[in-house]
């Protein structure tokens, strides 16, 4: 409740906090999962902390009922160690995160939690699968709920640190992009070519999602919306994944010239992602489009000698 | 901006690779001279880079097997890391067989692959079919298919097939 009401701590009130949560630990044996996670939330939201070793005791009592534990109850405890700017063991992360991968489309996205699986060392300290679990737990934040705008931030963070050598597993991917698939309809298209980015770095060909892509009301929203950026990842996407898709290739390209023609900003990387993606999957038919590019680009050329 | 570059030379050696009777000369015309400098360089330090770092335990493994091969089977010396004649392509094991077939052998490792079906991604395909386009045959040798042979004889046998064209 004080942690709800915004109210701050005085040192007085500090100690008495701490009192509380020694008889807390105390009890543990018989507190619920949501107890746990209300405690952590609200000493959090305070800005205060609990210390390692009572919390080593919660988050082991937190673990030990993952499986009645809600989803909301797991990522909140995850945020709330992040925010104290805590660890927790590694199997013990993992077995948290894997739970609420577990269940991911019962959940709602904490605003932070993305942002503290980072802070708590998920993606860079942890092992393949604790990383897999947080990248999944992101990408589904930045998926389901576009207004999390910095999930997309992290899980494209996350995913470039996975791919420097560990995969994620595949059902959880799976998971993942069928949700994506499922409401590719109001998803933004920064959504769907960072997903594709993604899957592209873990070497996944989200083959359903791009076959959906493809259908026509899709592909129109898409493209309708998509910057230079996105169509540039898309591409990309597809040349690294060996997608060889005559109609979405030919409707990237298309849209990439009418961009071109309105003058929208096209960056030096753009250009060469477009370009390379064409090469790669050998469109002969798209060279008219790749020459015009290049021209394009060679007005803008830096040179980097 | 470096791997914009490369991107751009691969770029152009496809579109030589295509030799188009509108675009005969890759994109010769469309950059300058000293763009396309910039990207050949950008793309060699690249080549050079992971030529050096490709010399894995598997490429020895599989040299040494080859070795084992009858010398009958080869003109000349087979050698590790060798540059295509265009000077674009690194080939992990390069080898000419008795009836005069160059072979491009490559071990693929897990990053050449994507899922589901372990089929190699865009760029190892882009690099068999530039091989190719150069009069190359390329033998790919999967990372799994090479680490299920466990006796000397099984990866005799496992090089001899395609190796004996």
């Amino acid at each position: 409740v004080t942690g709800r009401c915004g109210w701050t701590v005085r040192d007085r009130d500090g100690q008495q906090l701490q009192q509380l949560l020694a008889a807390y630990t105390e009890q543990l044996h018989s507190a619920i999962p949501q107890g746990i996670t209300n405690v952590l939330w609200g000493v959090a939201k305070l800005q205060q902390q609990v210390p390692p070793g009572r919390l080593q005791l919660m988050v082991t009592a937190l673990v030990s009922q993952v499986d009645r534990a809600k989803p909301q109850d797991i990522s909140n405890a995850v945020w709330a160690v992040g925010k104290m700017g805590q660890q927790v063991p590694e199997q013990q992360l993992r077995l948290l995160l894997e739970g609420l991968v577990g269940r991911l489309h019962q959940a709602k996205p904490h605003p932070g939690c993305c942002k503290h699986l980072v802070g708590c060392g998920a993606f860079e300290e942890a092992g393949a699968a604790t990383a897999a679990a947080a990248v999944a737990i992101c990408i589904h934040h930045s998926i389901g709920y576009g207004k999390a705008t910095g999930c997309v931030k992290y899980t494209v963070g996350g995913s470039a640190s996975l791919a420097r050598g560990q995969q994620v597993p595949e059902q959880q991917l799976q998971l993942i992009l069928a949700a994506l698939e499922k409401h590719l309809q109001s998803v933004k298209p920064q959504e769907v070519s960072n997903s594709l980015w993604a899957c592209a770095r873990f070497r996944h060909v989200p083959g359903q999602l791009l076959t959906a892509l493809q259908e026509q009301r899709h592909l129109e929203s898409f493209l309708s919306d998509a910057t230079p950026q996105h169509l540039a990842n898309t591409a990309w996407a597809c040349g690294q994944l060996w997608y060889s898709s005559s109609t979405l290739l030919d409707s990237i390209m298309q849209q990439t010239a009418r961009l071109m023609q309105q003058r929208s900003s096209f960056k030096a990387q753009h250009y060469c992602n477009l370009c390379w993606a064409v090469a790669v999957l050998h469109m002969q038919h798209l060279v008219p489009v790749v020459l015009q590019l290049v021209k394009a680009y060679a007005c803008t050329w830096e040179s980097s000698v | 901006v470096t791997e914009g570059l490369q991107q751009l030379h691969q770029v152009h050696i496809w579109l030589q690779q295509l030799q188009l009777s509108e675009q005969p000369q890759g994109l010769s015309g469309v950059l300058s001279e000293q763009q396309l400098s910039e990207c050949a360089v950008a793309w060699e330090l690249q080549r050079c880079s992971n030529a050096t770092a490709a010399a894995s335990l598997l490429q020895q493994q599989v040299m040494a097997a080859l070795q084992q091969l009858p010398s009958s089977m080869w003109q000349g010396e087979m050698r590790m890391e060798s540059v295509t004649p265009d000077g674009n392509l690194s080939i992990d094991i390069a080898a000419v067989t008795a009836a005069g077939v160059q072979l491009a052998i490559e071990l693929d490792g897990p990053t050449h692959f994507v899922s589901p079906g372990n089929r190699l991604n865009g760029p190892t395909q882009f690099r068999n079919r530039m091989l190719a386009a150069q009069g190359y045959t390329v033998i790919s040798i999967p990372y799994w298919e090479w680490d299920a042979c466990k006796t000397a004889q099984q990866r005799h046998e496992h090089l001899m097939f395609p190796t004996t064209r």
